[in-house]
């Protein structure tokens, strides 16, 4: 008879390895692609330390996925954190690497992270099998200046209706412009919906528990997919928050002519601005350790 | 088919904790399942526009497994968080789509869906030639629903209704619970954006306001299509449970108005549109909503 944790990494090969090893992927760079493995091997590594899965069937599965984290692009501080692309790098270097003997040991933190574990997983499922937010991070993170220019000369021509059609269908969506401005509202939505478990997961912390190790391990397995850290990340996302707005705006002026628009634009901007402090917080706080 | 599956082995500690499956043949919803083996109640969870199987139902997943106070009230439960184009989809196609995703569910629940194979993970690579396959479900074969309840959120109930009228002939659908919270089955308000944003914790109603033109905000604001629900659902209400909702309104909502059919029961929260269906420690609300069973015994005196 199998254990459910068998079953629970069979769910992750499913999801999340087998899709990375076939390739199914769009809208990615070589960075993202290689991000996206480390994030997944990064996983696996948590949910055998929690006891979430069990290191012998993890030891199977190492033995199909190696070769696809060996060839993977190691992605780099400030684009991915070096907790967990370390963590990675150290699996490769073992011959053994899923020795029961690396389990959580302290009963207080497993007794708190086992549970919170599914979901967290889940939450990371739905940002990673998002195409629209792939292509808003690959935009954020490894677009070169030109072909970012390019994207930014295609805004005049992006309403509103356009942008709704590529959230409407994702899977048809072409790299241009309307989606990024689409996949840039689907990060702020999976921020919100991070924070939200970060904010429950910080009211169960109980005495004895290491939640700012939880943050750096945790969270910094999806921190890359909004790449704050770095500058460049960090200015088109300002810009793309200005744009977002300014379609909104036109789209929704003529309607709604007698709207506050100036308090709109504030609300709208304290949003993305708690959405950015909070996901420093709970996704980036490896990055303040090193500083 | 697969040739042959098992349940699972679960430790004690471990047994009223869900156990989460995607569905992958039904594009971004999955399910909360039961690790007991004596589950016969099952809640499937239907998000309105804009939302999705995760962001709008992410509160009830946290507080089932985790809040003391009502981990086991669902412990036994198995919970299905549906996911359908929202937005981009017409009222009537969303409604099909969840149709198909029910005959998954009820009379009989089809094990192919929930068979996962473990082979991946027991077999080692350089043992198998070619592919090995052994499959697993995560709950007892003869695993059978008795009480369903359907529960929408917005245009989620629209989209239930919808469905439930359409196959007026299907028993076991009849017999579903109806829990509806926010329900947009009067319409949705003119609202405007300001209006709209002003109360919004996320992007939910952002995105709304952008999608206007949108074709399931059309249904929703085509007056005679809701009316014509409205008329069949009170028409055929005695044919079965599914017809008469209970429905949760919010006092502060200016996105749906709060007009329930005939055959319906309703309450009123404090809240507004999207903190309707959101239950926290100090909002049970919620949870009480979709897990309640109608007395038997009542019903049938009415």
């Amino acid at each position: 008879m199998s254990h459910v944790e068998t079953l629970r990494l069979a769910e992750l090969w499913r999801s999340r390895l087998q899709p990375l090893a076939q390739g199914e992927l769009r809208g990615t760079t070589p960075m993202t692609a290689g991000a996206s493995v480390y994030e997944a091997t990064g996983w696996l590594i948590e949910g055998v330390f929690c006891g979430y899965f069990r290191p012998e069937d993890a030891d199977v599965l190492w033995v199909r996925t190696r070769a696809m984290v060996e060839a993977a692009e190691v992605p780099e501080y400030p684009r991915f954190m070096p907790v967990v692309a370390q963590g990675v790098q150290k699996l490769l270097r073992e011959k053994d690497p899923f020795a029961a003997k690396d389990q959580m040991t302290e009963e207080a933190q497993r007794e708190f992270e086992l549970p919170l574990f599914p979901h967290a997983l889940m939450l990371a499922d739905q940002l990673f099998g998002d195409s629209l937010a792939r292509m808003c991070t690959s935009v954020l993170a490894s677009y070169d200046k030109t072909a970012w220019a390019k994207l930014m000369e295609e805004l005049g021509k992006v309403d509103g209706a356009l942008v709704a059609k590529r959230i409407g269908s994702p899977a048809e969506a072409p790299m241009d412009m309307a989606a990024v401005v689409a996949g840039f509202l689907r990060l702020l939505e999976h921020m919100n919906q991070s924070r939200e478990f970060f904010d429950f997961a910080r009211t169960r912390v109980p005495y004895g528990v290491d939640f700012e190790s939880y943050l750096q391990r945790i969270g910094g397995l999806t921190a890359w997919h909004v790449p704050l850290l770095d500058a460049q990340a960090r200015a088109r996302f300002e810009q793309l928050t200005q744009s977002t707005w300014a379609i909104l705006f036109v789209e929704s002026v003529e309607e709604y002519i007698g709207a506050d628009w100036a308090a709109a634009e504030a609300r709208f901007e304290q949003h993305v601005s708690a959405m950015r402090s909070s996901w420093e917080t709970y996704h980036l706080s490896a990055a303040t350790a090193i500083a | 088919m697969p040739k042959e599956t098992n349940f699972v082995e679960v430790e004690a500690g471990e047994r009223d904790r869900h156990y989460y499956h995607r569905m992958v043949e039904c594009e971004g919803s999955f399910a909360m399942l039961s690790l007991h083996e004596d589950v016969t109640d099952a809640i499937i969870f239907v998000h309105g526009f804009g939302g999705d199987s995760y962001g709008t139902w992410a509160q009830f997943q946290l507080l089932i497994d985790q809040w003391e106070a009502v981990k086991a009230e669902f412990a036994k439960r198995d919970l299905y968080f549906f996911q359908y184009h929202s937005v981009w989809e017409r009222v009537e196609s969303s409604s099909n789509r969840l149709l198909k995703f029910m005959r998954l569910l009820i009379p009989e629940i089809n094990l192919e869906h929930f068979a996962m194979d473990v082979g991946p993970v027991t077999v080692p690579k350089e043992e198998s030639s070619g592919e090995v396959s052994e499959f697993v479900v995560p709950f007892p074969k003869d695993r059978k629903y008795e009480r369903v309840t359907l529960a929408g959120h917005s245009e989620g109930g629209v989209v239930i209704r919808t469905m439930i009228v359409r196959d007026l002939e299907n028993t076991a659908l009849l017999n579903c619970r109806l829990a509806l919270f926010a329900p947009a089955i009067a319409g949705y308000k003119p609202a405007g954006l300001l209006g709209s944003m002003a109360n919004f914790p996320g992007l939910g109603l952002l995105l709304e306001a952008v999608l206007v033109a949108a074709p399931a905000y059309q249904d929703l604001k085509d007056k005679e299509d809701l009316k014509q629900l409205k008329t069949d659902t009170e028409t055929a209400h005695s044919k079965g449970r599914a017809l008469c909702a209970d429905i949760l309104w919010g006092h502060k909502d200016y996105v749906v108005k709060p007009q329930k059919y005939a055959c319906d029961t309703q309450d009123f929260e404090d809240c507004n549109h999207t903190q309707i269906c959101k239950p926290s420690e100090d909002y049970p609300k919620p949870l009480d909503h979709v897990k309640k069973w109608p007395d038997e015994k009542k019903e049938e005196h009415k």
